[in-house]
């Protein structure tokens, strides 16, 4: 069984990655509520530099990024439409494509939206890829997230690998018993699904009984590096100072 | 589609990710131990199903499963989906943080009500299959429209249901079948 790690930039050494766990999980949240409480252009621009300021200084291969931003365009362009469509029937129009460039109050609704789902994206990307899973998750439980949903997320960190090898395996077995390449019916498709589910929980049962037979209790240990260092008050202080930056200039504009 | 962070105001966002941690918080307790590796594994299976898309017609559509897990678990449906979802969220950029109680509201009410569906159809289990898989992603996909009206993006958002239509057709004939299966191969997994 041979897969990509889903944190493989997270062991690069910069100063966000060398930031709390806590810091980054509260900063992209503070993060996320600010730019989706903004609706001007010109301040949704400054938080734009800013985070691709923090990609820079995070020095995450900038292609992992833009692989991120290309995975969200198509729902970003998918809902622009929708908004277009929403405008000409309010407004009784008939569609045409020209008409887009001088529409500039349904454009005033889009931009701000895109601009907020790329900034969004760029934000949660620099948080997963510059922190390890498991920090990632033992910060959400420090911030009091229910046990449920880290235990279950590292069980689900552990259970993708094997879902995806069950997976493999099966369609191999499948392929090697069929003449043609090309699965036809809905009904194999159910019967398929349904086998590499029941493999899948029976091969799930084992390792969380080897888990737990080593340990596992669904919490996380208390981590030494983790602590709360002058470079988290620094962050803290430059985040605050991007903040009042920005509502100056909007008060000035 | 999960919404993505920055289309919602913060005055849904919030309250809904209140409710939606108070839910998963019910959906968590009491738990057996043998329950939270099957939890784990069809979290892993919503997950990575989502990422297997169909060609339909030149774009292409996923399986949801959510109907089949609302079957499976019924309450306990809503830590998987929001665990589902901030996998999609964090790695994949599917819906976004400040949106994933949003999200695992609505999809999560397609669950439930699929959970009611397959409790309610005594007979023609294949039907209510059909049923529960046709009204998981109908009625998220529903709900996710009603919400977008109701920000003012406009009533051109209805129009959103009509993507939803042929995935949820296809997953309301997948899960016809798989709880089938399930009673023949592991029968104590279905009411």
């Amino acid at each position: 069984m041979k897969h990509d790690f889903i944190d493989k930039y997270s062991t690069l050494d910069s100063s966000v990655h060398r930031l709390d766990p806590r810091t980054k999980v509260l900063f992209s949240l503070l993060f996320l509520v600010i730019v989706t409480s903004v609706a001007s252009i010109p301040s949704l621009a400054i938080y734009l530099l800013f985070a691709l300021v923090l990609v820079i200084i995070s020095k995450v291969p900038i292609h992992f990024f833009i692989e991120k931003i290309m995975l969200i365009t198509p729902l970003a362009f998918l809902f622009s439409a929708f908004i277009y469509i929403s405008y000409l029937i309010e407004h009784s129009r008939s569609f045409s494509i020209s008409m887009f460039s001088i529409h500039y109050s349904v454009l005033d609704t889009i931009v701000p939206i895109v601009m907020k789902i790329y900034i969004s994206v760029l934000i949660v990307t620099l948080l997963v890829s510059s922190t390890r899973f498991n920090d990632l998750l033992w910060a959400l439980r420090k911030l009091k997230f229910p046990s449920i949903v880290t235990t279950l997320s590292k069980l689900v960190y552990t259970y993708i690998f094997l879902f995806i090898d069950e997976m493999h395996r099966t369609m191999r077995a499948y392929r090697s018993r069929t003449p043609i390449r090309r699965i036809s019916r809905i009904k194999a498709y159910g019967s398929i699904t349904a086998g590499i589910l029941t493999r899948s929980m029976n091969r799930s049962e084992y390792i969380y009984k080897a888990m737990m037979s080593r340990g596992f209790s669904g919490e996380f240990p208390e981590c030494r590096i983790n602590r709360f260092k002058s470079l988290d008050i620094i962050a803290l202080f430059l985040f605050l100072a991007i903040i009042i930056l920005e509502k100056f200039i909007s008060w000035k504009m | 589609m999960h919404i993505a962070d920055g289309i919602l105001p913060l005055e849904i966002t919030i309250p809904a990710n209140v409710i939606a941690i108070s839910l998963v918080y019910a959906g968590g307790r009491n738990l057996k131990s043998d329950e939270v590796p099957r939890m784990g594994i069809f979290a892993a299976a919503l997950f990575i199903v989502s990422l297997i898309q169909f060609p339909l017609g030149g774009t292409s559509i996923h399986l949801g499963l959510y109907g089949l897990a609302g079957i499976i678990f019924g309450l306990r449906t809503i830590p998987i989906i929001f665990v589902d979802l901030l996998f999609q969220s964090l790695i994949f950029q599917h819906g976004g943080l400040l949106t994933i109680g949003t999200n695992t509201l609505t999809m999560s009410s397609g669950a439930l009500i699929a959970r009611f569906i397959w409790i309610h159809i005594k007979r023609y289990k294949p039907l209510a299959g059909f049923l529960c898989g046709f009204f998981g992603i109908i009625i998220p996909a529903l709900l996710m429209s009603l919400l977008f009206i109701m920000v003012d993006y406009g009533k051109g958002m209805a129009f959103i249901l009509a993507i939803y239509i042929p995935a949820a057709l296809v997953e309301g004939f997948i899960t016809s079948f798989i709880p089938t299966y399930f009673k023949k191969t592991k029968p104590e997994l279905i009411p």
